[in-house]
């Protein structure tokens, strides 16, 4: 008797007819009520295999509709050239649909890039404005850029270019016209106002230098190193400085007051110099390339406050 | 029963109920013959092959219905045909020592009967269904009521069209290997 649990029962006595189609259809059932995330995807994949023998027969089928009942009206026109103009349109539309895409991603790009220079200037009377690149200078890095707003958007000379919010890109260079202007990057060749910057290097968590504030950040005095764009400054050995480190504008009278506290690079290496065994050499990446650069956020002052630009266009090189 | 003759009829009378019943609409009514081949099967052949019969052609048209789950993904929804089937030929297998299977009128009535069922368990289950997020019943009338009052004229017109169907499925009956006591209804 201990036995007779584990007596070998024929599969044909377990699975009788009646019962399987009671086991089929519980399947069924349990399967009809699940929740349809566990049935997306592989339910289809199986209808597809299903579906894979009966096609040719399918085809066959749709093709018998069309000759005993054309579907002139109700249906797909089957006029050739209306077919053609169908499928010109459905392209027409999909493009549009992509082009409007590809605009919603440019303004919400441009508003990122102006709330992003809004909230590192409250309380100073400028606006930005967001301006297209429309020429670089191919002949070599850090060229001017050409943007397509001038003087009537209220681009002045030395008007401060950014991007992201807080990234230095340059100011503009004088004698605006009227629908264009000049950038100059910051690290150009040549440029007065970038051969030298009075910056202030930062700890890594600090997000925007207190021009106003000494203590903020170590000051650094920053050379460009000719043909790099990269900067380099000394400062007294052991400083603590480490690479990584975010390298912002100071209170540089050669920049609009617009610039200060921007982001000019980061600290990219630190060498030792034997001529100068107590000081160390930093040496500063810039944080933007201007090479692939498509638009900019311009921080234009206005013009009856006069004030705020303190560095203004007298401070020009 | 000889399988394979059901079987080429499953699948003829699924590829025209998907594809070239499309010829006989009129506005939204389409006749269904995967129906009418249920009703004869169930009328001729023993009971279990018949509900296993039924079972198989609802399978094959619950995976040849494709639904979207939130808009973006397809899936098929097993059960509602082949429960629905199975329902019918419980509707229907009591009924067929009372008709006379060889009068083609017999399966214009049945199957109504039959669709009418199937109907009945096809919207019961995806107005259920439409109680989960992103899987909307596939119907397009705005109510289950008005899509009910579609179907039982579906259900009308496949009765219709399965009096010269099920005629010519009777012609075909020598085929189909059924047993002596079935050829005697």
């Amino acid at each position: 008797m201990l036995g007779a649990w584990y007596t070998v029962v024929p599969m044909a006595r377990v699975i009788q007819p009646e019962r399987g189609l009671l086991i089929a259809s519980g399947v069924v059932l349990i399967l009809a009520l699940l929740p349809t995330r566990w049935l997306a995807g592989w339910t289809a994949d199986v209808g597809a295999i299903v579906a894979l023998p009966l096609t040719p027969l399918r085809h066959a089928a749709s093709g018998a509709v069309e000759w005993v009942r054309p579907t002139g009206g109700s249906g797909l026109p089957i006029d050739p050239s209306s077919l053609d103009l169908l499928q010109q349109e459905r392209d027409t539309y999909r493009g549009r649909w992509h082009s409007a895409r590809l605009r919603i991603q440019q303004l919400e790009e441009e508003l990122r890039q102006i709330q992003g220079a809004r909230s590192l200037g409250v309380g100073e009377h400028w606006t930005p404005r967001t301006a297209e690149v429309v020429r670089h200078n191919p002949s070599r890095r850090g060229g001017v850029l050409s943007l397509n707003v001038g003087s009537r958007s209220g681009v002045r000379a030395g008007t401060v270019a950014v991007v992201d919010g807080d990234r230095l890109v340059g100011h503009i260079a004088p004698d605006v016209p009227q629908l264009t202007s000049q950038l100059i990057p910051l690290g150009a060749s040549g440029h007065a106002a970038s051969e030298t910057l009075a910056a202030r290097i930062l700890e890594p968590e600090a997000r925007a230098v207190d021009v106003y504030d000494e203590v903020s950040g170590r000051a650094i005095h920053l050379e460009l190193i000719d043909g790099t764009g990269d900067y380099r400054g000394v400062l007294e050995r052991g400083s603590g400085v480490q690479p990584g480190q975010p390298v912002r504008l100071g209170t540089d009278p050669a920049w609009n007051s617009t610039a200060w506290g921007m982001l000019v690079g980061y600290v990219d290496r630190i060498e030792q110099v034997p001529e100068q065994p107590l000081r160390e050499v930093i040496f500063v990446r810039p944080a933007v390339r201007t090479e692939r650069l498509s638009s900019v956020t311009l921080k234009i002052v206005q013009d009856h406050d006069p004030l705020q630009a303190i560095g203004g266009e007298e401070n020009l090189p | 029963m000889r399988l394979t003759v059901f079987a080429v009829f499953m699948i003829l009378a699924v590829v025209l109920d998907t594809r070239f019943m499309e010829a006989l609409r009129i506005g939204p009514i389409l006749p269904s013959l995967a129906g009418t081949l249920a009703v004869f099967v169930l009328l001729c052949a023993p009971r279990q092959a018949a509900l296993w019969s039924c079972f198989a052609i609802g399978l094959l048209l619950d995976f040849s219905e494709f639904a979207l789950y939130q808009g973006a993904i397809a899936y098929c929804l097993v059960g509602p045909y082949t429960l629905g089937f199975l329902f019918g030929a419980q509707l229907v297998l009591p009924l067929r020592s009372m008709v006379f299977s060889r009068n083609p009128l017999t399966f214009g009535i049945l199957t109504v009967l039959f669709m009418v069922a199937i109907s009945v368990v096809y919207l019961a289950l995806w107005q259920f269904r439409g109680l989960y997020p992103g899987s909307p019943p596939p119907w397009v009338e705005p109510t289950v009521l008005g899509e009910l009052g579609r179907r039982v004229l579906c259900a009308l017109y496949s009765g219709l069209v399965a009096i010269p169907v099920g005629w010519a499925l009777v012609l075909s009956r020598p085929i189909w290997g059924f047993g002596a006591a079935a050829t005697r209804r």
